[in-house]
């Protein structure tokens, strides 16, 4: 007979489980370095240095020092080393209010494991006669078969060489190269964990040391300040008087501003305040000024999103919340609103007033959510908007004189042209100058033409985005209370009726009217309803977009449109669920001009049946879309000309459909080909877009 | 002139909407289900006194926006369906889903039981609506609303959006949440990858009746 006996057990975890967590849940190595700055960050580190030692080729050493509380031989054990588990709390503020930023200690697992050696030391700051250290060999791990088979050795020493407080981690032998990009994304991680003004003696200042990116070393140090168009420099002396300067980006001096020029408003009286400097920069976001800089438009939009807006430094300390997100105390935004040109706005600009005061003019509020708003304050807030006035006059007039520079530029260079072509071919032979002349003639009336095919395309556009902005405005109207009161009034038509006919309303001279009523409602409710859905600003984010969803989604809008012109409409959808990373507005604007063609082609033709056909096939990563009806087809117009604007065999047509819906096929990065009959009879569009996933 | 829901007599039914004729056309389908209709014609300007001033005997009826004409009402519709669940008081939010009012409905829609469109809002779904509300109140909440602990991942944080995706729900679909749908302490922490937990009604199949409530940070 057995005896029962009983064992205590352990799950254990085999060293295979390290590699798999560490780089399969956080692989990039500017992630993994963000990681440990981040933990950094958390341990209330001042200064924070990142150095990257021969790194563009394996085998190299990333150092991260900082500055911060440190760890003891009790915290290296219960929480640096175990993997999983982290003592952070999100809702909890570090010693120096900071929100947590770092996340379990599986990202640092990840960090660690980049290099095949690391090495840390730490000095805590309850205890800077001790310094902790350790090493880790993963070498050791990968030779074990148990992670609990190896044993790590912590080891805390007399700190003999008066160590500073902080921890050093040391990853050595690196197992990847780390390149330009890499650099590049550790460095935006880093001016985004970093106050953008250091005037916080507490503030993050986190330091990249790459002696082979020395570029991305200065970005960190200079932030992206030198992208911006403009920097307007202004201040107020003792006596309230105000001066301003704008500068260039090389720092040269655009304009300049007395007194009186700031303070136009308030017709020159002084500003009763304490002495202050007010800096902005205004960055211009768009891709063409962006396109020869080595920074991108995208690295300076993110940044801004974290810092944009005028922050508040009252005797180098910040004040909040001034220039938080969200924040927008100088009404930077209702400024742009009002007046879009030229204007800064929170998105696009950052700044920074700093205010030295030791006489109490300046009071903050008993829960620190900024200042009381007395006269002091708002002499302070008027003289920034009266620089901001004033610089947006000067950026106005810069703006203007490109405006008529250009216009002039451009006719004098074509006068110009036109002249010297004249005087050459004057020197020709008679023979041939006859020949020339005619042909240049001819060349110039094209050129002529061309001009104004494009100016009464620009006309058109404009008259087709008032039409667009009226439309929006008009369905936002009827979408709401018209609409709702026909509804309302028509059912309690439709339900009183009933009730006194009872069985003889059926055939009562009332159904028919009420059903066309109701009808009526319908159709004048997809107007407003397709119009409001096409203007959302959701649609215009680049997102996921599943093609069969928007699909589904246009057709389910136009579905009293269509029931409305007795148009049936086929889906024919491929196998699975195909999308692409693009906004929803494009797809959109592609799929509703070509439904709006094919109906107005059915309804030219009228045939007794009405059908469109769409159909959605995928091949490799492509969706191929194909949008068929049976209505004229392509006739009295080349393929190759229904691209063109204002080409159209429709009288009351834009001739912009299909333009609208070439370029928004190319913007996907698509192709786009017609068929002037189909299957069906009509034509038939095929509208390729490369996908990401099904 | 009463109608009784369960157990609960309903004498009046006021009906809140700042156009005057989108009023009146809502009072014509109320008057049908045979009780006191009261049109709020004049301007509330104080929300505790109004609500104080609505008896136990009374349902709800009320449009979204309540401040386009004029300053008619101090809140929106959506706040003011839910003060009114809090007190009891049986109360329908009728209004067009649209994207742009839909973020500030929703905040609010663990005390909103049906949100009726104008095409849907009928005497008979009106009543079907109250009932809901009354069965709330006694604690039968429908499978659909009743919510979960659930795992909410933040795929994306763009414009103070938060693209989120609930495994548990469908691990396909994004949900946007803006910034003003959540939490100040999470408006602060939203990253891209994080993961939290909400109390959510994952059993709806509707991405539109989905609500969040009792968010709660991974520590």
């Amino acid at each position: 007979m057995i005896e029962e006996s009983v064992e205590d057990a352990h799950i254990r975890f085999s060293t295979q489980i390290i590699k798999r967590l560490g780089e399969e849940l956080n692989p990039s190595i500017d992630q993994s370095v963000l990681e440990l700055v981040k933990n950094s960050y958390d341990a209330n580190a001042i200064k924070c240095t990142v150095i990257l030692k021969n790194v563009s080729s394996a085998g190299g050493t990333i150092t991260i020092s900082d500055d911060g509380d440190g760890m003891d031989k009790k915290a290296i054990m219960n929480s640096y080393l175990v993997l999983g588990q982290s003592e952070k709390s999100f809702d909890k503020m570090t010693r120096l209010g900071r929100i947590p930023a770092g996340s379990k200690g599986l990202g640092r697992l990840a960090a660690l494991r980049m290099g095949k050696f690391v090495s840390l030391c730490s000095v805590p700051l309850q205890e800077i006669s001790i310094r902790n250290s350790l090493e880790i060999d993963w070498d050791k791990f990968d030779d074990a078969k148990l992670v609990d088979d190896v044993i790590i050795k912590i080891t805390s020493s007399a700190n003999a060489k008066d160590e500073p407080v902080g921890t050093t981690i040391t990853i050595k032998n690196l197992k990847q190269k780390v390149n330009d990009r890499d650099v590049r994304k550790v460095a935006r991680g880093l001016i985004l964990l970093s106050d953008p003004f250091e005037d916080d003696p507490n503030a993050f200042k986190p330091k990249l040391d790459a002696e082979e990116f020395k570029d991305l070393e200065n970005l960190v140090s200079k932030r992206y300040f030198d992208d911006a168009d403009y920097h307007l420099s202004a201040n107020l002396d003792k006596d309230g008087n105000a001066k301003a300067e704008i500068l260039d980006y090389k720092g040269n001096v655009l304009f300049a501003a007395t007194h009186a020029d700031i303070a136009v408003k308030r017709k020159g009286k002084m500003y009763s305040c304490p002495i202050i400097t007010f800096d902005l920069w205004a960055f211009i976001l768009n891709s063409t000024t962006f396109t020869t800089r080595r920074t991108s438009i995208s690295e300076v939009k993110e940044w801004l999103n974290e810092f944009g807006g005028v922050h508040f430094y009252e005797n180098r300390l910040r004040v909040n919340p001034y220039g938080n997100q969200g924040n927008d105390w100088l009404d930077l935004n209702l400024s742009r609103a009002k007046s879009p040109e030229e204007r800064p706005s929170t998105n696009n600009s950052i700044g920074v007033v700093r205010v030295r005061e030791s006489k109490g003019l300046l009071n903050q509020k008993t829960d620190r959510s900024g200042f009381i708003e007395d006269d002091t304050f708002h002499e302070i807030k008027g003289f920034c908007q009266d620089a901001l006035e004033w610089m947006a006059r000067k950026r106005l007039e810069i703006a203007e004189k490109k405006r008529a520079r250009d216009r002039e530029h451009t006719q004098s260079v074509s006068n110009a042209s036109k002249e010297m072509m004249e005087k050459e071919i004057a020197k020709l032979p008679t023979s041939e100058r006859v020949a020339i002349k005619k042909i240049f003639q001819s060349y110039d009336k094209a050129q002529d033409h061309i001009v104004k095919s494009l100016k009464s395309e620009v006309q058109l556009y404009r008259t087709l985005s008032t039409a667009g902005i009226t439309a929006a405005t008009f369905s936002h109207e009827s979408r709401g209370n018209p609409i709702k009161v026909l509804e309302q009034s028509i059912k309690a038509i439709e339900r009183r009726a009933k009730q006194h006919l009872g069985v003889n309303y059926e055939s009562s001279l009332l159904e028919k009217p009420i059903g066309m009523i109701y009808r009526a409602i319908s159709s004048l409710a997809v107007l407003s309803s397709a119009t409001l859905k096409l203007l959302s600003n959701d649609k215009r984010r680049v997102t996921k977009v599943e093609v069969h969803k928007i699909i589904n989604n246009i057709l389910e809008t136009f579905d009293p449109f269509f029931k409305g012109r007795d148009i049936s409409v086929n889906v024919n959808f491929g196998h699975g669920n195909p999308f692409l990373r693009s906004s929803e507005a494009a797809l959109e604007s592609i799929l509703t001009n070509l439904l709006n063609n094919s109906v107005v082609a059915i309804e030219n033709k009228n045939p007794a049946t009405r059908e469109i056909q769409i159909k959605t096939e995928v091949n490799e990563d492509i969706i191929i879309i194909t949008v068929s009806d049976n209505g004229t087809g392509i006739e009295g117009i080349a393929i190759k000309d229904i691209w063109l604007p204002g080409e159209t065999t429709s009288p009351n047509g834009t001739g912009l459909g299909l333009t609208i819906v070439r370029d928004a096929v190319s913007d996907l990065g698509g192709s786009l080909r017609a068929n002037k009959h189909s299957a069906l009879g009509g034509a038939e569009l095929i509208v390729e877009i490369p996908i990401i996933g099904i | 002139m009463s109608i009784t829901l369960i157990d609960r007599q309903i004498d009046r039914i006021h009906v809140i909407d700042d156009d005057v004729d989108s009023r009146d056309g809502y009072g014509l389908t109320v008057e049908e289900l045979n009780v006191e209709t009261i049109l709020q014609n004049d301007r509330v300007y104080d929300m505790q006194k109004f609500m104080d001033s609505l008896g136990s005997d009374v349902g709800v009826v009320s449009d979204h926006h309540l401040k386009k004409a004029s300053s008619y009402f101090p809140t929106n519709g959506a706040e003011f369906i839910s003060l009114c669940y809090r007190k009891f008081i049986p109360a329908v939010l009728v209004t067009k889903y649209e994207m742009a009012s839909f973020h500030e409905i929703r905040p609010y829609k663990k005390f909103i039981p049906v949100v009726l469109t104008p095409e849907q809002f009928t005497p008979e779904t009106l009543a079907k609506s109250l009932v809901e509300c009354v069965n709330e109140f006694k604690g039968n909440i429908s499978p659909t609303r009743k919510t979960w602990r659930t795992l909410v991942r933040f795929d994306d944080v763009v414009d103070r959006t938060v693209m989120a995706i609930l495994p548990s729900w469908n691990r396909n679909q994004i949900i946007n949440l803006k910034f003003i749908e959540l939490p100040e302490e999470i408006q602060k922490i939203a990253v891209p990858d994080m993961r939290i937990f909400a109390q959510v009604n994952i059993d709806t199949e509707d991405p539109y009746e989905l609500y969040f409530s009792d968010w709660q940070i991974i520590k």
